[in-house]
This record gives C-alpha cells, structure tokens and sequence, in this order.
C-alpha cells in the first residue's frame, strides 16, 4: 500500500495502529510526503467546506410544500438547523460582499424599507404637527354643528385648559357654574373622588375670546360626548401608540407586552398621563386565526352633560377582553409574502367601570424571524359609558408593536 | 408549528408522517429542516447540474412522504433519503459531457485573491469530471460524512469496492487540484 493511500485511510479514519505508526514514522523523515499529507488535510477541508455552501433554493422548498399541500415553514425554522450556506466562504472583496449580502437578504431589507415607508407616511399623515390647519378646521366645524354646553340659563359657559388644575383618573370635570360666588363655593364644596367642578365664570375672563353663547368657538373636535348619533369624529388627533403582534409563523401561544403613548382623539382639554399598556396572550387555532385575551390600561376622554353641566374627563382604564385575530399569509406570492402578513383583529372586553371597550385593528405583520414578529397598522378604539343615557369616545391612530412566540 | 417538534428523533418525526394532517405537517417540516440540506448537496453535486438538482431534490421529499403514509418501515431517515435521491439521479441519468476538460483547470493562473471559495467552485467542477460512481462514493463519504456500511446500503455495492471508489475519487480530484492545493497548503 502506497503512503498516499496510507494517508487517505488515516484521515478517512480506517487505518488501524501498526500502519499508523509506519506512516508517521515516514512523515517524520519524508518532507514529500507532509505535502502529500498536508494535500489531502486541504481537500478533505475544502470537500466539507463545499458541503456547508449548498442549501436548497427556496423554490424548491415552496414547489415541495406546495405539492403536498402544506403551509411553507418560515427561513427562520429552516435555517434554525441547516447550515449557514456563506458560513466557510473566505473574504471576498467589498463590493462582492455588499452585492451578496443585498442578494441574499433583499427580502428582508424590501420589507424594513416598506415598513418603514408606511410607518413615516401614516405617522405624518396622522400627526397634528403635520397637518394644515387642523385646529381652524376642527373649530369651524364644533360651531357649527356641536351645541357643546345646555345648562340651566345658558349664562356662563365656557370651558377651561385642563393644565390649570390637578386631576386624578377619572376626577377631572369641567362644570358650567351659574355666577362667580357660586362657582367659589362650589369649587371647595363639591369636589370629589370622581368629579371636580370648575369655575367656569373666571374661565371666561381668562378666554377673551369665549362668547356667551351656547357655542364654544375655542373648542376642540369632539367625537362623542352625545347620546344621539349626532358624532364628529376626528382621525388626525391620537397618532402614534404601540400595539400587539400577534401574527407568528411558529409557535402556538404568543405573549405580547404593549405601551402606547398618546391618549384618546376625544378633545377635552385636560391633558393626559400618555401612558398606556396591555398585555396580550393569544393561541393560535389555525394558520388564518388567533384567539386570546388582552388586558391593559388606557385613556378615553369623556364628555357629557350631568344635571345641566358638562362634563370632561380623561380617566384610565383598566380593562380586561377577548382578542380574535385573522390573518392572510401571503407566503406564497413571493419571499416578501413570507415577511409581510395582513390581518385584522378585534378586541372587545369590559372597564374597571363596567362599560364596554372594543378595539378593531388592521395592519401587517413583520416576521423577520419566526419567534418574533413586529406590525404596522391603524386602530379603532372605542368606550361606551352610561350617563344620563349611553354614549361612545373613540381613539384611532397609527399603532405598531411587536410580540414573541413561543 | 411548535418547536416541540424539534425533540422528537427521526424515527419518531417518521411515524408520525402518517398520522393526523397537522401533525404529518409538522413532522415533515422538522425532517425537511433536518435534511434537506444534505439531500441537495447530494443532489448538486452528484448530477452537477443546478436545475437537474432542484428536481430530483424535489421528488426525493415527495416520495419520501408518500412512502411514509404507506406506512413504509425505515429506521434511517437520512439514508433513506438519499437512497430515494439515488434511484431519481439514476432513473433521470443524463450523460452531460461536461464542457471543459482537465487541461482548463491547468492553464488558470493562480491570481494573489484567488481564494478558497474559487478552490470550492473548482472541486464542483472537478466533481463533475469524475465517473459518476466515483463522484457518488465521494459525495457520500467525504460531503454526507455517511460509513462505509451506510453507503453500501445505499448503493448496494460491497464496503470495499465503496472504500476504492473512494480512494479513486479523491486521487483525480487531487490531481485536478494539485496547482491550487500547493498553494493553500503552503
């Protein structure tokens, strides 16, 4: 047996012990042959290093799932065991390896610019700051339609900013007061965890520009506060909040944990605490729908008229519901398909008040990776109370979020 | 799909291919996971054709599904695979001549940047000048790290007559490669 052969078998691991030490008896005094050897180490190394370049097309994958009619797992899951296909390729120049990297992840950096896209146009969209004239428009329309004060004498009326006073929860009122003397009093008499008056008369002469009339012109875009249907809903008020994901290509229970930062679209001018969270654990019972529960806490401002003073509050709420999410997968359109996932989900669940609260969002679902998923979309929100007859406070708005499954 | 499908053995993820719909999913989806990669380097480099690959790599997991809901006994998957692989690449044996000989791998010159990944191009490309039983025996032992008894079962040959192919292989493979192997070697 050559030496050659002698050193195949060794690192093929078939050489037994006497043969092993003739050849490194021979490696030690034949310069020759440690190149052979070193030959053999390097195609061995390189044969293994081919092996760790090959994957299969995603093509295939798709054909092959297809075909037996199953859902096509995520990269993610694949790659959680296969290989690294560039994992042993040595340095390449720049260039080659800028071009690679945008070929083999241009479904990836397709959908972050996208996400990205949708999230700067909504937010700008819905962003006060960026809107023309918001504020004259909202007013012109509240004078005209909105009789936002009936009081016993229709005298003073008026509204006050919310700044100008503490509140706590759900003790923050605005209270239309018949004469200045009466306000005084009241405003040390009839305060109470759940309401504070205010001295609307003094807020008149600090509003030059409030009338007496039955109209407020300073005030905001209101969407509810009135028992009949008679609602202005304003889009360009609550903008930016986080909310859940609840969209994952793996795993069957997902826990997602949520902060939004801006209160509800409602005008009342009291300023909020902008902090809002939930917690949201869903299952999933098939690859088009998820069903679970949110709890959380959140703001919805409320306006209505309580024997014949109106009333403003921004409370937070706690609240506690059933989530029922569909999903679309589009992952068998394209790779993007597999990142990107419509869908639309409905909340609905009770108050620490006992009121209802429902929440109807649409948007898409980001999944970079299969336990991770972060989404895009729009919201509604909306708080139905019971004061002197049923009424409704809405929110919507830009949300995102993310969630992880497990 | 739940990750607790990971924890389940080969044996285990086969048996269930035959059981409820969701479960045969997601025990397929594993094995996929598992091989597939292994089943495509087999099939790449033991046809040398890129397209010819995709296909038989994709009626390799097609009938290997259909053979688990028969009920069909295995007790290695990998190699059961690559036995379906096989019979595929010889079933769809296409006599390509390639279109570059020995002598254009001589006649290249050994740039400065010309590194390990233009050497794996050339093995792929040295693969596909062997016979193919050569290139088979090669692929299976040196690329899957398969024994000598799991190839035999898989080609059916004696364990020695693998054990020279593959020998074989590797000598004209060095050959082949001997420019590019000096210098990495050095």
């Amino acid at each position: 047996m050559s030496y050659s052969r002698l050193i195949h078998e060794y690192l093929d691991s078939q050489l037994d012990a006497v043969n092993e030490d003739v050849l490194f008896a021979e490696l030690a005094k034949n310069s020759d042959l440690r190149v052979e050897f070193n030959q053999q180490v390097q195609l061995q190394n390189v044969a293994m290093s081919d092996m760790r370049t090959i994957s299969p097309p995603t093509e295939s994958t798709n054909t092959i799932f297809n075909s037996l009619g199953f859902s096509i797992p995520s990269g993610d899951y694949l790659r959680r065991i296969a290989p690294n296909p560039d994992a042993s390729i040595a340095v390449r120049p720049v260039g080659t390896a800028v071009s690679r990297f945008f070929k083999k992840h241009i479904a990836t950096v397709a959908a972050v610019i996208i996400t990205a896209s949708l999230t700067t146009a909504v937010f700008m969209l819905t962003d006060n700051r960026f809107a023309s004239q918001p504020e004259n428009k909202n007013i012109a329309q509240v004078q005209n339609d909105i009789p936002v004060i009936s009081s016993k004498d229709n005298t003073n009326q008026a509204i006050q900013k919310g700044n100008n006073f503490a509140y706590s929860g759900i003790s923050n009122a605005i209270k239309n007061i018949p004469n200045s003397q009466e306000s005084n009093n009241s405003n040390s008499s009839n305060q109470s965890l759940d309401e504070k008056p205010v001295n609307l008369a003094s807020m008149f002469t600090e509003a030059s520009q409030v009338s007496t009339t039955d109209k407020i012109s300073s005030l905001k875009m209101i969407n509810n506060n009135n028992p009949v249907n008679n609602e202005i809903i304003d889009p360009f008020v609550n903008t930016l909040k986080l909310q859940p994901s609840n969209n994952f290509s793996d795993g069957k229970i997902a826990i997602i944990l949520t902060y939004a930062n801006k209160s509800s679209n409602v005008a009342v001018d009291i300023n909020g605490q902008n902090l809002d969270y939930n917690l949201t654990a869903v299952y999933k019972l098939n690859d088009n729908l998820y069903i679970g529960m949110t709890a959380g806490s959140e703001q919805f401002a409320m306006r209505f008229i309580k024997e014949g003073y109106e009333y403003q509050k921004l409370p937070n709420l706690s609240y506690l519901g059933l989530t029922v999410k569909g999903v679309l997968p589009l992952k068998d359109f394209n790779e993007i398909g597999n990142l990107l996932t419509p869908y639309i989900q409905l909340t609905g669940g009770s108050t620490n008040l006992g009121w209802f609260m429902g929440k109807l969002q649409t948007g898409l679902t980001l999944t970079p990776y299969s336990k991770w998923a972060v989404n895009v979309g729009w919201e509604y929100s909306t708080f139905l109370y019971n004061v002197n007859g049923f009424k409704s406070t809405g929110k919507n708005g830009f949300v995102i979020g993310a969630g992880l499954s497990f | 799909m739940s990750n607790k499908i990971s924890k389940y053995d080969d044996t285990q993820l086969y048996e269930m291919l035959s059981g409820k719909r969701n479960e045969a999913e997601a025990a397929f989806a594993e094995l996929y996971a598992r091989y597939s990669q292994r089943v495509y380097a087999y099939c790449l480099r033991v046809t040398g054709q890129s397209e010819d690959a995709k296909d038989i790599f994709q009626e390799t997991f097609i009938k290997f599904f259909d053979t688990a809901k028969d009920h069909a006994k295995v007790d290695n998957i990998p190699g059961f695979l690559l036995k379906i692989a096989r019979n595929i690449c010889i079933n769809n044996k296409r006599e390509k001549k390639p279109n570059f000989s020995i002598e254009d791998f001589h006649t290249w010159t050994n740039d400065s940047d010309y590194e390990r990944n233009e050497l794996l191009q050339l093995l792929a490309s040295a693969l596909e000048l062997l016979e193919t039983e050569y290139r088979e025996a090669f692929v299976l032992r040196l690329y899957q790290g398969l024994s000598y008894a799991e190839i035999a079962k898989i080609t059916g040959d004696s364990i020695p007559a693998i054990k020279n192919r593959v020998w074989r292989a590797k000598e004209k493979i060095k050959d082949i490669l001997t420019p590019y192997l000096e210098d990495l070697s050095k």
